[in-house]
């Protein structure tokens, strides 16, 4: 246990943000308006989900269903904590730089793992606390619920990524026990990545849709009162219902034991985790990061085609893809995170589609919606298609950690004879690819699913190239400024970087103030399409030009 | 070929990694910077190839300013840095490629450069591997060969024996010698004294930031009026320095 403690402490102290650009002062400043910019970044994503979440409190409040609010923001909680936890529990359990490091010394399996755990589930509870804990303690303020509600809430805040955090260990050292048997490792790995991916997808729909309601439930669920639908959306994870009860039961006796519970059940997942690291841990991470070799002489075919001259731009652009695909942890991060979210998005939409009579119903609604060019359904699928294709450019952090990612050999774009404004283009544009093709993925079967008339799925691909340039643009600017260069392992230049987090919070304000006057004012389909799309581009356009200004200053200021 | 006027280079504005350095490195000669570590010589290295920008002073290699003319004065120039950690996840021939599209090597010259470089540093059996599965030396090697792909007119290596074994020490050593003759200019720091006392046409030693000593191998023996080894004369240039920065 304590060399456990002392190794969470070590890896804690080395998961900082270590950001660099110039030196001295001029360090200083930039750390110094880093923090501002995180502020801000924190109390804007607060402000955000505590008005929507004060909104729905409204709503469900209106019918006495308040309580199912706890149910769904404890529910998508604990969603969040697993699907988020397959990515990190994969990056740092199995490929960061420390595991050789760590491997020689004299700890026990359960000990890395543990230490690695904590390290993991701190970052889990930062997200929790932007996302989860501003809802509930809405919750409480417009319910006005006593101190004890607020004391329980932080016992449950405390316990609540636990459990999904450890299924989500479980379930990667179970696959990743197969890695030695594996030729190529990388390969495998990164397939490895996705079938862990998709398995806890299909664990999460499978168990919504089997606590999933037809209308005739819901009334009936209505009749029973809101603490049972809170149940319904808690099947998820065991120990989500308890979580529930802990804040919902009617005398605190009753939520202290429902704590207890809570408590049991992650206890045991954490113990359970640790027997099964002492099992499979070791079998599966040793020679994990080995790369095979063939030690072949190339053929005068193959001599002759790598030996033909190409355009700098593209070699540079194909450089930075294979380096996102052929790193594990970028490829986890980046390239997977970018088909996560559609996926997010469409199965909903599959899964109703599947179903009869309500769902059905539901289909048949939205193409007439969309059929008609003067409607606000065609509109609205415009600001849908814009917001994601946004979100989707935001979130895969494929720009936003574009120079992070070089790490200690960011010296290599300052030596090397292609102006800097043509390598942030290639990487930018190697962005571009991933969040087109991401955005794209959805945009196809909602075209196949909702069959919208030809004129409006050419809107859709018209609001698409300033929906993905505009904030591929734009989150670079934060790398000019915090690269993230000083790394160990390669997590940190994607998923424990703010640049990525900045750069998301600026595509969907940029996306909020050009779609939200489109909605406020009704446009046409035609008006919201020039609005967002045309607008886009607009900002687009000016964040080039302020790119190319800054750029030479910035980038000498950046020393590795 | 490189001429450094007054520069001068700190770090958090307190230590001065490079104290108001003068140095001229001659168009077709061998020049080894010497110093122990953490006197400078990576500073100025860095400097030199624009990776850092000094506080202070000129810099010009073959008469440019690389503030100025970036572009053509990179093209000038081949580096090997001291850390051959670099794109572990491409394969050794995609980075060669990418090293000649960056360079802009024709076709033909490419295929010709690749074969003879990798034949002579004994990798033309590990194209097709990944750098990650390299060695150490290896890797050295490979940035040896990616450095030297353009055939550039000035070689700015940072301890480029490290890691190497001795044939592939000896052919570099060998090619380095071939480049000066041919009026090409090598620059490289090092630490084995040995190599720099065997092939250098003239040596700078710097320490503390500063050039204690800039000429031949024989100038230094003149000037310490001794026909020591440079290891002996370059121990002694050192131990001067610092008794002469320590505090009484």
């Amino acid at each position: 246990m304590t060399n456990l403690v002392r190794l969470a402490v070590v890896l804690f102290r080395g998961s900082g943000t270590g950001i660099t650009a110039g030196s001295g002062r001029r360090r200083k400043r930039s750390q110094l308006g880093n923090i501002l910019l995180f502020l801000f970044l924190g109390i804007y994503m607060v402000g955000i989900m505590s008005a929507s979440s004060a909104g729905l409190y409204s709503l469900l409040a209106a019918n006495g269903l308040q309580d199912l609010m706890i149910g769904l923001y404890l529910s998508m909680g604990t969603v969040l904590v697993f699907l988020f936890g397959i990515l990190y529990v994969i990056s740092v359990f199995y490929f960061t730089g420390d595991i050789e490091k760590l491997l020689p010394l004299p700890l026990q399996a359960d000990e890395i793992i543990g230490a690695k755990l904590a390290v993991t589930a701190a970052w889990e509870y930062l997200y929790l606390a932007v996302l989860v804990l501003p809802p509930l303690v809405v919750f409480g303020i417009l319910s006005q619920a006593g101190a004890g509600y607020f004391l329980f809430l932080a016992g449950v805040f405390l316990l609540l990524p636990v459990v999904p955090l450890c299924l989500a260990s479980m379930l990667v050292m179970l696959i990743m026990r197969f890695t030695p048997l594996a030729r190529n490792k990388d390969r495998f790995n990164m397939v490895s990545g996705i079938l862990a991916m998709l398995l806890a997808l299909g664990f999460v729909f499978g168990t919504q849709s089997m606590a999933r309601f037809d209308e005739m439930d819901l009334a009936q669920i209505i009749s029973a009162g809101s603490a049972s639908i809170a149940k319904l959306t808690t099947t998820v994870f065991p120990g989500t219902s308890f979580a529930v009860g802990a804040l919902t039961a009617p005398d605190a006796l009753q939520q202290l034991a429902q704590l207890g519970l809570l408590l049991l059940i992650a206890s045991a997942a954490v113990l359970v985790t640790f027997r099964m690291a002492r099992l499979l841990y070791f079998k599966g991470v040793v020679g994990v990061g080995a790369s095979a070799a063939r030690r072949r002489r190339l053929s005068s075919a193959e001599l002759s085609k790598a030996g033909q001259g190409g355009s700098a731009f593209w070699t540079y652009w194909l450089k930075d893809v294979r380096i996102l695909i052929r790193t594990p942890v970028f490829f986890m991060n980046n390239v997977l995170m970018n088909f996560l979210w559609p996926v997010f998005f469409v199965l909903p939409m599959l899964t109703s589609a599947g179903g009869s009579g309500g769902s059905g119903a539901l289909i048949e609604l939205a193409r007439g919606a969309l059929a008609d060019p003067d409607g606000r359904g065609a509109a609205l699928s415009l600001v849908i298609c814009f917001v994601i294709a946004c979100f989707i450019s935001g979130t895969n952090g494929i720009s936003e950690s574009a120079l992070s990612r070089e790490g200690e050999t960011f010296y290599i774009m300052k030596i090397i004879p292609m102006s800097w404004w043509r390598q942030i283009m290639a990487k930018v544009t190697a962005g571009l690819l991933f969040s087109l093709a991401g955005t794209l993925l959805p945009l196809v079967l909602a075209v196949a699913f909702l069959r919208p008339p030809a004129w409006l799925a050419l809107g859709w691909l018209a609001v698409l190239p300033g929906g993905i340039l505009m904030p591929n643009l734009g989150g670079f600017f934060f790398e000019l400024f915090w690269p993230k260069l000083h790394w160990e392992h390669e997590q940190k230049a994607v998923k424990q970087n703010l640049n990525v987090l900045y750069g998301m919070a600026l595509a969907l304000l940029l996306a909020a103030l050009l779609a939200g006057p489109a909605v406020a004012l009704g446009l046409s389909a035609a008006g919201t399409a020039l609005l967002v799309g045309l607008g886009s581009l607009v900002v687009a356009a000016a964040e080039i030009v302020i790119l190319r200004r800054i750029l030479p200053g910035r980038f000498a200021a950046i020393e590795p | 070929m490189i001429q450094m006027r007054k520069v001068s280079k700190s770090y958090g504005g307190a230590v001065k990694a490079v104290d108001s350095i003068d140095l001229d490195v001659r168009r077709g000669e061998i020049f080894g910077f010497l110093g122990p570590n953490g006197a400078g010589k990576t500073t100025s290295i860095k400097m030199i190839t624009g990776i850092l920008t000094p506080d202070s002073g000129d810099i010009l290699v073959n008469g440019r300013d690389i503030r100025k003319e970036a572009l053509a004065v990179k093209r000038s120039f081949g580096f090997v840095p001291d850390d051959p950690n670099i794109f572990p996840r491409l394969k050794a021939i995609e980075y060669l490629r990418f090293m000649g599209d960056i360079y802009q090597v024709p076709t033909d010259r490419r295929r010709e450069r690749i074969q003879e470089l990798t034949e002579r540093f004994s990798l033309d059996e590990a194209l097709t591997d990944r750098i990650q599965s390299y060695s150490h030396g290896m890797r050295q090697k490979l940035m040896i060969i990616g450095a030297l792909l353009h055939d550039p007119e000035l070689w700015i290596l940072d301890e480029p024996m490290t890691g190497l074994d001795p044939k592939s020490a000896f052919v570099l050593k060998e090619m380095m010698r071939t480049q000066a003759d041919s009026g090409k200019t090598v620059f490289f720091s090092t630490h084995v004294l040995d190599v720099a006392e065997k092939i250098c046409d003239r040596v700078a030693v710097i320490d503390r930031g500063r050039i204690l000593f800039c000429g031949s191998i024989g100038d230094m023996q003149r000037q310490f009026r001794q026909d020591g080894s440079l290891e002996t004369m370059f121990l002694e240039l050192v131990n001067h320095s610092e008794t002469a920065g320590d505090p009484a």
